[in-house]
């Protein structure tokens, strides 16, 4: 199954190689080209010399994760958070550290043992550490080094009615949304683009479009989403199981709007369900891309992500099957003509 | 007359990511003043004089640059009694926006900004606000606007003396009234290349792909810049109508000696009285044009204007005149 092994597998941002070789190994059998580029970014291209326009899809192979920065000689070590992560919620959660995948738990002082003047704030980054078993200093250096890396050990389920859970939806369901496309053809000229850093600052995806140069851009991602209890209708940003989430405004891009009321125009005549993206806040690839040479037209549909950023992040299958399927409406559409753009408009 | 391209200018609002309506409006006029008029991807605005000329006959490519956008607001939620929830693009203080009009760009809708209840003033921010479109409901709400629509702060420009204009939010349309009148009145040898950018309110998007794509020689950004000449004023360098402000630096950049010296030696040779902006706290899309490509020489022209707030910003019909002259003598 895709989604499992493509969300279990381990890829911290600038460590994306084990996801890269999944990936790679998946899409192989479909590709006319396949490179990578100097930071990591796996690019897939398909019937490049077909008539435009050119599309390029992208989705960033890299998750939130830690290094290990410090082991103490108790073999506890000391750790740092690789792209945003909620310090608050990390006590206790189990990790896999290093090339090996060992397990490790996120430890602090027992609850009992703390002040009372303690237990009023959440725990800081310095009063948590990782703890792989090791009774030294020295037995921990056998196993890892400083500078290795962590992720949170979630394993894949599905759970409920058609939902499932998992440590690195973001943004491992958009590199799904991407296999399942670059499987099928269309007669396009496309680049499936997996880049890297996405969480430290978007820095895979600039190379990726200046090198490709394309007419246009799709970014899929998991995005933020908070429709729990109590959460007004103006502070959840997506809801899951309302369909793929389109983006007019976030923190790094103002959508083109001519695209993005194609593509929402495609999800209305497909009849698959779509929901606007409620918030400025967060911002993923496009947010690079666009601005790349003169600027290139790009859009982001995005799976909403509950818990995201945290160790078990949920999503609605149904969202990721109407990703799947407006990603296809979207192509057939620009290769029947349906979205032209002239980058000199008169 | 600067002040005729700003009296037709004045009226036309440009939201930050939808400065459309500006757009086109400028289009149509640039095609009596320029060579080649045309739009890129992001709604920038290029207007080019000279476009054909062999390089071995110019000395250069000059760019002229001045944003077309606003600080605006973004609709995130309609609710069922159709009230609008919106969130600030630019630096906003959403204490300061309660009773505010906004004009919705994509419809002309006007609305008003409305608090919840019980929230103290220190701690109102974007999620207490809600704008009042007086819809009956959801339904009619969504009949006027949708999720994702713009809006700038609505309010008239008024003449306060035969010289002083005041009017909400100006910096965009007091720059694009310089860079038309520069366009229209240089009678130049190089090749020149204005253009008209977006979304500088959001870290100078549009700035950044028009250097890329126009690759010039120089590139000199017309914006405004805060005057200190009123009561205890922090920095009281920079005063209203003492004529154009030559960039030395701003928040985003440093500018070089040999480009703030040529802009100096320009003013002098136009007979021009000048200022000096050091302009710490000021945005401008200086950076974004100057690290394009291999390092684009960039330098800055400003007009000084009172900003007691977003909504009431003063200008001096002599600086933006001053300035023009200034401009000219550049290019030419």
């Amino acid at each position: 199954m895709l989604l499992k092994q493509l969300t279990e597998a381990v890829g911290p941002s600038g460590f994306e190689t084990q996801v890269r070789n999944l990936i790679y190994k998946e899409a192989n059998p479909f590709a006319q080209n396949v490179y990578t580029d100097s930071l990591g970014t796996l690019f897939i291209e398909k019937n490049m010399t077909a008539k435009g326009p050119k599309v390029l899809l992208t989705a960033h192979m890299d998750e939130v994760s830690f290094m290990i920065v410090g082991i103490e000689e108790t073999g506890l070590m000391r750790f740092r958070p690789i792209g945003g992560v909620d310090v608050r919620i990390l006590v206790s959660k189990v990790v896999l550290v290093g090339d090996k995948g060992l397990y490790g738990v996120i430890g602090s002082k027992a609850v009992h043992l703390q002040k009372k003047e303690e237990r009023e704030h959440p725990l800081e980054l310095d009063q948590l550490f990782i703890d792989i078993g090791a009774s030294s200093k020295q037995e921990a250096e056998e196993h890892v080094a400083v500078g290795d890396i962590a992720v949170f050990a979630t394993t894949y389920e599905e759970i409920g009615d058609e939902c499932a859970k998992s440590k690195s939806f973001d943004d491992r369901v958009g590199c799904a949304v991407l296999l399942e496309t670059l499987k099928k053809d269309f007669a396009l000229p496309l680049v499936f683009a997996f880049t890297v850093q996405e969480e430290i600052g978007l820095r895979g995806a600039a190379p990726a479009a200046y090198r490709t140069n394309p007419d246009l851009a799709i970014v899929l991602e998991g995005t933020v989403c908070s429709d729990g209890p109590d959460t007004p209708s103006h502070g959840q940003a997506t809801q899951v199981d309302r369909g793929p989430a389109l983006s007019v405004v976030d923190a790094k891009t103002i959508a083109h709007r001519d695209f993005l009321q194609h593509i929402s125009q495609v999800a209305k005549d497909a009849h698959i369900p779509y929901q606007w993206r409620r918030t400025i806040g967060g911002a993923n690839d496009v947010g690079a891309i666009h601005l790349t040479r003169e600027g290139i037209v790009s859009a982001a549909i995005s799976i909403p992500t509950r818990y995201i950023h945290a160790p078990s992040q949920v999503i609605s299958l149904r969202d990721y099957k109407h990703a799947v399927d407006l990603v296809e409406a979207v192509l057939r559409s620009i290769e029947q003509g349906g979205f032209v753009n002239d980058k000199n408009m008169v | 007359m600067t002040k005729t391209w700003f009296e037709q200018l004045m009226h036309l609002k440009s939201p930050t990511g939808e400065e459309k309506l500006m757009a086109s409006w400028l289009k149509e006029t640039l095609k009596t003043i320029a060579d080649d008029v045309f739009e890129d991807v992001l709604g920038n605005v290029y207007a080019v004089k000279n476009p054909r000329r062999e390089m071995s006959e110019v000395k250069e490519t000059i760019m002229l640059s001045a944003h077309m956008d606003e600080p605006s607001f973004t609709v995130i939620d309609i609710d069922d009694g159709g009230f609008l929830r919106i969130e600030g693009i630019g630096d906003w203080h959403a204490v300061n926006l309660i009773g505010a009009r906004l004009l919705f760009a994509r419809t002309q809708t006007i609305g008003v900004v409305g608090v919840e209840p019980h929230v103290e003033l220190a701690d109102v921010a974007f999620r207490h606000l809600f704008v009042d479109i007086a819809a009956k409901n959801r339904k009619d709400a969504e009949q006027r606007i949708a999720v994702g629509d713009l809006a700038t702060v609505h309010g008239a420009v008024e003449t306060m003396t035969s010289d002083v204009f005041v009017g909400p939010v100006l910096s965009n349309r007091i720059s694009c009234a310089v860079l038309l009148e520069v366009l229209q009145k240089a009678n130049n040898q190089s090749k020149m290349v204005a253009v008209f950018t977006v979304q500088k309110q959001v870290g100078s998007r549009g700035a950044r792909v028009a250097s890329y794509r126009v690759n010039s020689d120089l590139a000199v950004v017309i914006d405004v810049t805060k005057a200190g000449d009123t009561p205890h004023a922090e920095r009281p360098s920079l005063a209203l109508g003492q004529g154009p402000a030559i960039k030395m630096l701003d928040a985003t950049m440093v500018v070089a000696p040999t480009v703030r010296d040529r802009l100096i030696d320009c003013a002098n040779k136009a007979g021009v009285t000048y200022q000096r902006e050091v302009s710490p706290a000021t945005t401008s899309d200086a950076n974004a044009l100057f690290v394009s490509r291999g390092g684009i020489p960039t330098g800055g022209v400003s007009i000084v204007t009172r900003q007691a707030s977003f909504f009431s910003n003063m200008v001096h019909v002599a600086d933006m005149k001053k300035a023009v002259t200034l401009l000219t003598t550049l290019v030419e």
